[in-house]
């Protein structure tokens, strides 16, 4: 009998994903620590790490950030390790980049916490981008000073409130102009409640998360001034969750911002905005809390597409292994369908434990392409193994095919991975990764993958609209094609932050031909219902890199903006 | 539940030779066993005559017990004297009798002293899993199933019970080397065809479509292989083939619920929702317990619009999806609890309300067995009064 297994090459590979680790060679030595060398099996050491992409001084150049983790001490007890900070600089010789470590700097290495987590935003809308950490333990809110440094916020409510938390995300939930934090929160183990499971004592393992009772999640509102206030229960927040992944976005297009919790083995929810930032939970009669089976998966990463260009938002899940990967297509009026089976996710087979995720298009050929960072969560996994291939699945207009990995490359070696984050760190135009991985250093992947087209890259600013423009969305309009739609989302993945900009690919036929004025035409809805429109410029050579448009939503009753080349 | 009660075996024999009586038992019980009631009738005469009368009387109450009359069977071991060398085949036959009366308190005393003593008694093993599955007592059964395994290297059953088990409790992954044990030691078994179709069971739950498909590339062609066949294509993506399985399953049975709830799965899948209605709705008619019957066809009433309907048929696809998941629970307590009668009188209730009457019977007969007011022999053959139930 032949499987698909985590460790094997896919039977059909589709073009070959080519991604180079260059952690090392740019200088960034994160490692994620689970304290699993103390023996425990605690549930704790299974969730990992997260990675999040940001130009937190605002040069220009994206800088990365990485949670350390943590590890278990006499007592027993939890000693945090520090979060890491790294911080994009000229490299010391030509034109290249490095980055050096500057967490001790910025000062993020000063509160202890076993650390899972981070969520990046705006908040007090000073242009400046914000940090959350998550984890066992209180979490932190860090105040970009923007003179490189970052203080701790104290005062704010989740700072008084030691519940582990997992995944977070930022999004504008009242429409009030400023960003609003979604913690999730995971499971109610502790050191008095931590029972043993496993065959034998000789084989303890990871308990599974039935063992212990879910944990409620928290909205806190953002005041305005640079106060929070927790709203979770007004705002109508179920309880009975175990929240893994977080992803805010406007998925029925009604102009407010919804929220959709990947929950680990039960019914993840979809929180509708009623406009107010109050939500009436939908999951089960939207159809996105259950597999097509109607059973509930271990739900990890998530993210948002439109994988079949009708203009709805797709939601993608990455779930447990036995469980197939989740693609819920937007069938308008408020319903999703379950169609992994329709679109080949399924022929992936169950032995996938899927954690980071993104559905982006990393080829620029104009179809979504889906990257997910796979590990097992137990000691001794029965069926496959504890480290796992990362996959890349490539859209061909009907089904999802897995991409081989060229040898040597990243995605053909097992990994045990967790917290998967996208951003262009080297500003050539296309999609690279960060990824962590459980007691490894953290994987900075340039993307190699040859180009199909050109990609579109949109910096949004709001003005009217959180400044970090979470809830845009983008559609590009290339004649004779179907409209793509992007939207830029809140949380989103697993644990980690990818750079909040548009990324759009113009597949080779659609691609603006040198020297021509061919219309494309990008349209923005901005969260605060204003609408502006802007031109893709055309390119002068073939070899020109594309430029960054820079998007600034205009205030009142100001014309709309002309693009400017991001310098 | 039982698929693989067997009368106690011995060795083969046919006209008995010898005048030894605890041969001549064996001789006896293995003739019952293969159903020669005339042979055994003979031991029977020649055990009188050389004066065994009380192993005369095991081997008469085997043959009521293989004739399927228990309680005549109990009367007639309860006249069996206490003896060393005949309490074994004496144990084993009145245990056949109590599980034939769903008595498994009495089988649980008679035979677990019995294998204390010969770990190696097979039937007495076999017996004893059959008794504790029956009463929803896994750990037990499980136990007992791998030590009749064990000592039956080349009987197919109890890794087909093993695997059974495994899938009730919707363990896939554990039921997979079980099933694949049980057609390797007998190929040619006649429950061969139903065993390739769990087995592709399993491996589609496990999403190992490829697999399954291996698996039941095997079996003699039907409705049910052909629609687990179906469900394989679909997951690799072959739609077309599988589509045509599932029409012609529905063809040939217009009223089979699962070929309906996946015609109408397809139907969704390519966004016909409308067409998807009409194989939803008669599926739901045929079993209005089905969860996912009820649940896609919420699906296809939502997205035709249909609010009202669509919430009122999910309403009901929770209830019956909340009634699951306590028969689930339930399932788990009576695994923990073996001797609980009320946790199995709540799941026949359980069971009644799910619309499965198979299983409220199994449940309130494994009710009765475990019920405390049943108590259990403690001289080796329950009492007359209890024979009378």
């Amino acid at each position: 009998m032949s499987a698909t297994r985590p460790g094997d090459p896919p039977a059909a590979p589709s073009a070959a994903p080519s991604f180079l680790d260059r952690a090392s060679q740019l200088g960034i030595d994160a490692v994620y620590h689970n304290g699993e060398e103390a023996g425990r099996c605690s549930i704790l050491e299974s969730l990992g790490g997260g990675v999040g992409w940001f130009d937190y001084d605002r040069d220009g150049w994206l800088d990365l950030v990485a949670t350390g983790g943590g590890r278990f001490t006499a007592g027993p007890a939890l000693r945090g390790e520090p979060t890491t900070l790294w911080r994009s600089v000229p490299g010391a010789e030509g034109p290249g980049r490095r980055f050096a470590g500057v967490a001790g700097v910025a000062g993020l290495d000063t509160l202890p916490l076993y650390t899972h987590g981070v969520a990046i935003g705006d908040f007090d809308n000073d242009g400046f981008p914000d940090l959350v950490v998550t984890g066992y333990g209180p979490a932190q809110l860090w105040h970009n000073l923007g003179d490189g440094g970052f203080a701790p916020v104290s005062d704010w409510p989740a700072a008084a409130d030691p519940r582990w938390s997992s995944s977070a995300g930022w999004a504008d939930l009242d429409g009030d102009g400023d960003l609003d934090l979604y913690l999730a929160r995971y499971v109610d183990w502790s050191f008095e409640h931590d029972p043993f499971c496993g065959r034998s004592p000789e084989e303890r393992d990871i308990c599974p998360p039935r063992e212990f009772e879910g944990l409620p999640d928290s909205i806190y509102r953002n005041e305005g001034d640079g106060t929070f206030v927790e709203v979770s229960r007004e705002a109508g927040l179920r309880t009975d969750g175990k929240g893994l992944g977080v992803l805010l976005a406007d998925v029925n297009l009604d102009g407010h911002v919804d929220i959709y919790v990947g929950n680990d083995t039960t019914d993840n929810f979809l929180y509708v905005n009623r406009g107010d930032g109050t939500f009436t939970e939908q999951g089960l009669a939207a159809g996105v809390a259950l597999d097509d089976q109607g059973v509930p998966n271990g739900s990890m990463g998530i993210d948002l597409c439109d994988f079949n260009r009708d203009g709805r938002p797709d939601i993608w899940v990455a779930n447990y292994e036995r469980e197939s990967f989740a693609l819920y297509r937007n069938e308008g009026r408020g319903q999703f369908l379950h169609v992994s089976r329709r679109h080949g996710i399924t022929a992936l087979g169950g032995l996938f434990v899927g954690f980071g995720t993104a559905c982006t298009d990393l080829d620029f050929d104009g179809r979504v392409d889906i990257v997910v960072a796979n590990g097992h969560v137990i000691k001794f996994p029965d069926a496959s193994p504890r480290r796992q291939l990362p996959l890349v699945l490539s859209f061909d207009g009907e089904r999802f095919q897995r991409a081989a990995a060229a040898p040597g490359t990243f995605f053909a070696e097992p990994q045990e991975g967790r917290g998967l984050a996208t951003g262009d760190y080297d500003r050539d135009g296309d999609i690279d990764l960060a990824i962590s991985r459980l007691n490894e250093p953290v994987a900075v992947l340039e993307n190699l993958m040859p180009r199909r087209g050109r990609p579109v890259v949109v910096e949004l600013v709001g003005t009217r609209s959180n400044r970090d423009a979470i809830g845009t969305r983008v559609s590009l309009d290339a004649a004779g094609e179907p409209p793509l739609e992007t939207q830029l989302t809140g949380g989103g993945s697993y644990l980690s932050h990818g750079h909040r900009v548009v990324h759009i690919g113009l597949p080779e036929t659609d691609a603006l031909p040198v020297g021509t004025s061919r219309p494309v035409r990008l349209v923005v809805r901005w969260p605060s219902g204003t609408v502006t429109t802007a031109d893709v410029p055309t390119l002068s050579s073939p070899e020109d890199l594309p430029a960054a448009l820079r998007l600034v939503e205009p205030a009142v009753d100001v014309p709309p903006p002309t693009p400017e080349p991001r310098s | 539940m039982a698929i693989c009660v067997g009368a106690p075996v011995g060795p083969v024999g046919c006209r008995p030779s010898s005048a030894d009586p605890p041969r001549l038992v064996d001789t006896g019980l293995a003739a019952v066993g293969r159903g020669d009631h005339a042979t055994a009738r003979q031991v029977m005469r020649d055990l009188r005559a050389a004066g065994a009368t009380d192993a005369s009387l095991v081997v008469q109450a085997a043959i009521l017990v293989a004739k399927g009359h228990p309680i005549p069977a109990l009367d007639v071991l309860s006249q069996v004297a206490s003896s060393a060398w005949l309490d074994p085949p004496r144990r084993l036959v009145a245990a056949t009798a109590c599980q034939q009366l769903g008595r498994h308190r009495d089988v649980e005393s008679l035979l677990t002293p019995l294998v204390a003593a010969n770990p190696d008694l097979v039937d007495a093993h076999r017996l004893l899993a059959v008794s504790f599955y029956d009463v929803g007592a896994v750990q037990e059964a499980v136990h007992h199933l791998r030590e009749t395994a064990r000592l039956a290297p080349d009987d197919p059953r109890p890794h087909r019970l093993l695997g059974l088990m495994h899938s009730d409790y919707e363990l896939f992954a554990e039921a997979i080397p079980c099933y694949e044990e049980s057609l390797r030691r007998n190929p040619h078994q006649p429950d061969r065809e139903e065993i390739l179709l769990e087995l592709a069971t399993c491996l589609i739950r496990q999403l190992r479509p490829a697999d399954a498909l291996d698996v039941l590339s095997t079996a003699a062609a039907g409705v049910r292989v052909d629609l687990a066949r179906a469900e394989c294509l679909l997951a690799l993506g072959r739609r077309d083939e599988a589509r045509r399985l599932v029409q012609s399953a529905v063809a040939a049975e217009p009223d089979n619920r699962a070929a309906l709830v996946l015609e109408g799965s397809i139907l969704l899948e390519d966004g016909d929702a409308e067409a998807a209605m009409i194989p939803l709705e008669r599926a739901v008619a045929v079993d209005p317990h089905d969860y996912l019957a009820t649940l896609s066809l919420a699906r296809a009433l939502a997205q035709l619009g249909r609010e009202d309907e669509a919430t009122a048929t999910r309403a009901r696809a929770d209830e019956i999806r909340a009634l699951r998941s306590t028969f689930a629970e339930l399932h788990r307590e009576a695994w923990e609890r073996p001797h609980d009668s009320g946790v199995r009188l709540r799941l026949a209730d359980t069971a009644a309300r799910l619309g499965r009457e198979d299983l409220e019977t199994v449940w309130r007969e494994a009710a009765a067995a475990v019920a405390p007011d049943a108590p259990a022999s403690t001289n080796g053959t329950p009492a007359r009064s209890q024979e009378a139930d």
